[in-house]
């Protein structure tokens, strides 16, 4: 971010393209205009040439009014931790979630992606296709069920109906727990 | 959240200075027979050889290979820098830095040089001299 403020203000006036250029870039270096770059690797004679070449977005940035792949109607419903078909199109193969400019969402829907993501690893609907380095120490290596993806935040406690009730039906201070005394 | 839940979101955020130092960590110039900088240091991109230059000259990565010779030709003509590494089996491999930040220019030459692109993150034991 700092080297890109640096470029940005070598072209005053183009700060904005710049930025919001940036936050659809992949590439680790970012130049003027947004211009991305890709490690180029050539082979002569026994020497290896490694450069840097540009790169154009075909995309360009995103418009206001551009919906992201899960805000349309191509998935109507919700997403869920049980939809893990839907959910591996966004993971890497080693089990991690792809960044956001990478799956072009918006910042909502990522965040659920990625909860859902954890749940899915959670509930053990992944299996060991992942491999079995996530970390389901302690009392994570029980499978666990959740309503919606934002119900891992919701602290509530668990109501046991009638305990209350059954404890304080009956007056139970100086109570004589046996009527007749030579019992 | 949870460790599962950084585990899962690793790659989300891309973070260049923690790569760099891994990057750094797995240097090893064990293979390399001779590096040659050249740079000038008015030109606008030299941040990244510079960087890289000074991870070289660390005296942990010195010690893995003392015989390695660095030469340095300071230029005065505003053209990109570059540096140009010799292999022990006679391989060159001929670095042009410009648009390249150091972390790019770390994890390439470690690739090309037979190493792990990224070393172990955590303590280390120290080195026995
Ligand atoms: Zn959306």
């Amino acid at each position: 971010m700092q080297m890109l403020r640096l470029y940005a203000s070598n072209c005053a006036g183009k700060i904005k393209a710049a930025v919001e250029t940036a936050s659809r870039l992949q590439s680790t270096a970012s130049g003027a205009a947004g211009h991305k770059f890709q490690t180029k690797e050539d082979k002569k004679e026994g020497t290896t040439y490694i450069s840097m070449e540009k790169v154009t977005d075909s995309r360009g940035a995103r418009k206001d009014d551009e919906l992201c792949s899960l805000c349309t109607c191509n998935v109507p419903i919700k997403l869920t931790y049980k939809d893990v078909l839907i959910l591996e199109q966004f993971m890497r193969d080693d089990g991690t979630v792809l960044p956001r400019q990478l799956t072009g969402l918006c910042k909502k829907q990522q965040l659920r992606m990625e909860r859902c993501v954890m749940q899915a690893f959670w509930s053990g609907l992944f299996g060991d296709k992942y491999g079995t380095e996530a970390d389901r120490a302690g009392y994570k290596r029980f499978n666990r069920y959740w309503k919606d993806d934002m119900s891992m935040y919701q602290l509530e406690t668990k109501q046991r109906h009638g305990t209350w009730f059954y404890i304080k039906r009956y007056p139970t201070k100086n109570q004589q727990l046996f009527k007749n005394p030579l019992n | 959240m949870s460790q599962l839940w950084s585990k899962i979101r690793y790659g989300v955020r891309w973070n260049p200075a923690e790569r760099l130092a891994l990057a750094t960590r797995a240097l090893n110039l064990q293979k390399v027979k001779s590096i040659d900088i050249s740079l000038d240091p008015l030109h606008h991109d030299n941040l990244s050889i510079r960087t890289f230059w000074h991870s070289i000259m660390a005296p942990k990565v010195r010690l893995t290979n003392p015989n390695v010779r660095v030469k340095t030709d300071i230029r005065n003509d505003r053209r990109a820098p570059f540096f140009v590494a010799t292999l022990d089996d006679g391989q060159k491999l001929h670095f042009s830095t410009e648009n390249m930040t150091a972390m790019d220019v770390i994890m390439n030459f470690n690739r090309l040089t037979g190493q792990p692109e990224l070393g172990k993150a955590g303590t280390r034991p120290r080195a026995k001299i």
